[in-house]
């Protein structure tokens, strides 16, 4: 099993495309979580990862630790979802910015239910950590391989989060 | 619901249900197998944003169409105007006749230039044996580059053939400087999102371009009301003529900006007279960058035998920063505000089905452009402005009365007038010394 998969590596390597899907394709579930957390949208999360693949494929050859694949493709696939927000951000600014909002009065009554506009509202280095940890329940170590942040980094990052989470619920600590 | 991990944990549970499309193994394919070739994304859209921003700065260019036989310029007297004719009645510009030919068999023929001090006027056909031409692929992303730059597209307008097989185009762009010769106009086919980029070179010949006939430096101010309107220049050329100038500089901008009293221009008229007769505007173009608040009005060329030339004012518009609350009494009497200067008169509010309809009137042209009201001290949105009349007085001022709609109703009533655009009209009329 361990000998199949650093094979398929080596197979990828050479530029094998059908494996190097094959590679993707088995973990699918955790690359589409991960990639939705973040696009909050199934088809966006899919053009991240279409951008993941071509640079996974592109640069696999640099890739020293074969057992290691997963973790780095993720990093690449983070990396790809926050280029492509911050890309879908200056397309929201060049275009028209809405002079008249009234939704902002139904939004009201949302607010109070939905966590995830909370979420918004923290600062965006606790609300990833938080979402990674507890939406697909990953583990510090994965996290913290996945973001190339320290573990101790990761543990506190939560820690504060979710201080800063209640504040915002206004949820009192009991 | 205190425990907060719980609800983190109720969130978990729903992105792990969450099933992968059917569809990701295919699209992984395709991303691999198309990674050589050029791809489209989001920039792309950002382009296409900026385009059509661009086209709705260039008001559209009304040629009077009149029959014209000429021989230079076989087919194009539809989108030429009158003395666009007489100019190529006479022979003025130079002759291209150079085509590319895309693989579809598509192609763009540069048939005709004509040059003077204001613009480049660049005669081109776009053929489509096929019949299908009106649904032909080529950009109107266009430029002419040269050694010392590259020059920009400003405007254009075409006419289709009944058969269907081309498109005449009249385009015009920025003026190349005094010691360009070769240029290459670069214009591109998007084919399934991919750009295909084609280029057509050609030599201008400087001594059929045409200069000006009339060029002055009028550093004169017309003022309006919280701005002053400073024309710069005149430069009149024998295909247009075009007045430039300013609203504000950079550091009046900057300044309103800061103290929070931008206004937004929205509307500035200016004719111009020239022995008497309006001259027929082309078109104009209003922008806000480094320089400030610039604008400039093209019209037709001027008359040869010009003896006076004037320019009015007649309309300026804008969208000024209020941020003004005004106390609403609902005692069933009317109330009249004074925002800025302008009068608006609070006709009616009514309480109606848990709404608060407010009916308001003033002089045609001022739009509450952002508007709320506090309801017993919560801000609400305006929902929809319902029911509008106009009435024409005595005097032919018009009247413009409508009714505002809030959700939500109270006791105190407070009006937010965030901005608000009107529009006043002049009659200031300027010399402009032709000697």
């Amino acid at each position: 099993m361990e000998n199949e998969f650093i094979q398929m590596i080596e197979r990828a390597k050479k530029g094998d495309k059908e494996v190097l899907i094959e590679l993707i394709m088995r973990q699918k579930q955790d690359y589409y979580r991960l990639a939705y957390i973040y696009m909050k949208n199934p088809d966006e999360a899919l053009d991240a990862m279409e951008d993941m693949i071509l640079k996974v494929y592109e640069n696999i050859k640099r890739l020293k630790d074969n057992a290691a694949f997963h973790s780095w493709s993720k990093t690449i696939l983070v990396n790809c979802c926050k280029n492509n927000l911050r890309r879908k951000n200056r397309v929201i600014l060049s275009g028209s910015i809405p002079e008249v909002a009234y939704a902002d009065v139904f939004q009201m009554k949302d607010e109070q239910l939905d966590i995830e506009k909370h979420m918004e509202k923290i600062n965006y280095k606790f609300r990833e950590i938080l979402k990674l940890r507890y939406y697909l329940d990953m583990e510090y170590e994965a996290i913290a391989a996945i973001l190339k942040i320290p573990l101790g980094t990761v543990k506190s990052r939560i820690h504060t989060g979710l201080i800063k989470l209640k504040e915002s619920m206004g949820v009192s600590e009991e | 619901m205190n425990n907060i991990e719980e609800i983190l944990k109720a969130k978990k549970l729903q992105v792990s249900e969450m099933n992968v499309p059917e569809e990701l193994e295919g699209r992984l394919r395709n991303a691999l197998n198309k990674n050589n070739q050029f791809r489209f994304g989001n920039r792309f859209r950002v382009y296409t944003a900026a385009m059509a921003m661009v086209f709705i700065l260039i008001l559209s260019l009304n040629y009077d169409v009149v029959a014209f036989y000429s021989k230079q310029l076989l087919g194009y007297d539809q989108v030429m105007n009158a003395s666009l004719k007489q100019l190529s009645e006479l022979g003025k510009g130079q002759p291209i006749g150079k085509s590319f030919t895309f693989d579809n068999q598509v192609s763009l023929t540069v048939d005709y230039v004509m040059l003077d001090e204001n613009q480049l006027l660049l005669f081109y056909t776009i053929k489509d044996p096929s019949g299908h031409v009106d649904k032909n692929d080529i950009t109107a992303f266009m430029s002419l580059k040269a050694f010392w730059g590259e020059y920009n597209h400003q405007s254009s307008q075409g006419i289709i053939n009944e058969e269907n097989t081309e498109i005449k185009y009249l385009a015009s762009f920025e003026p190349p400087k005094l010691f360009e010769k070769n240029l290459t106009l670069k214009f591109s086919r998007i084919l399934k999102g991919r750009e295909d980029p084609a280029e057509i070179s050609f030599t201008l010949n400087r001594n059929t371009a045409m200069g000006h006939t009339l060029k002055k430096t009028l550093n004169e101010t017309i003022e309006v009301d919280k701005t002053k309107i400073k024309i710069h220049s005149i430069l009149a050329s024998p295909t247009k003529t075009v007045i430039e100038g300013s609203i504000q500089n950079i550091f009046e901008l900057a300044k309103d900006q800061l103290n929070g009293e931008r206004l937004r221009a929205t509307d500035l008229t200016l004719k111009l007279i020239a022995n008497g007769k309006e001259v027929e505007r082309q078109g104009s173009g209003m922008s806000t960058d480094m320089k400030g608040m610039t604008f400039h009005c093209d019209y037709d060329p001027l008359p040869t035998d010009l003896e006076q030339l004037q320019l009015e004012m007649v309309n300026f518009g804008a969208d000024h920063d209020v941020n003004q609350q005004f106390k609403l009494i609902n005692d069933g009497e009317k109330q009249s505000l004074n925002i800025q200067g302008q009068k608006v008169e609070i006709n009616k509010i009514e309480k109606v089905q848990g709404e608060t309809q407010i009916t308001f009137s003033s002089k045609e042209g001022l739009i509450l452009s952002r508007v709320y009201l506090w309801i017993d001290g919560q801000r609400v949105s305006l929902e929809q402005t319902i029911m509008d009349d106009y009435e024409k007085l005595l005097d032919g001022t018009i009247i413009h009365t409508r009714t505002m709609r809030f959700l939500g109703a109270g006791d105190e009533l407070k009006l937010d007038v965030q901005r608000m655009t009107y529009t006043t009209s002049y009659d200031k009329v300027l010399e402009i010394p032709i000697n």
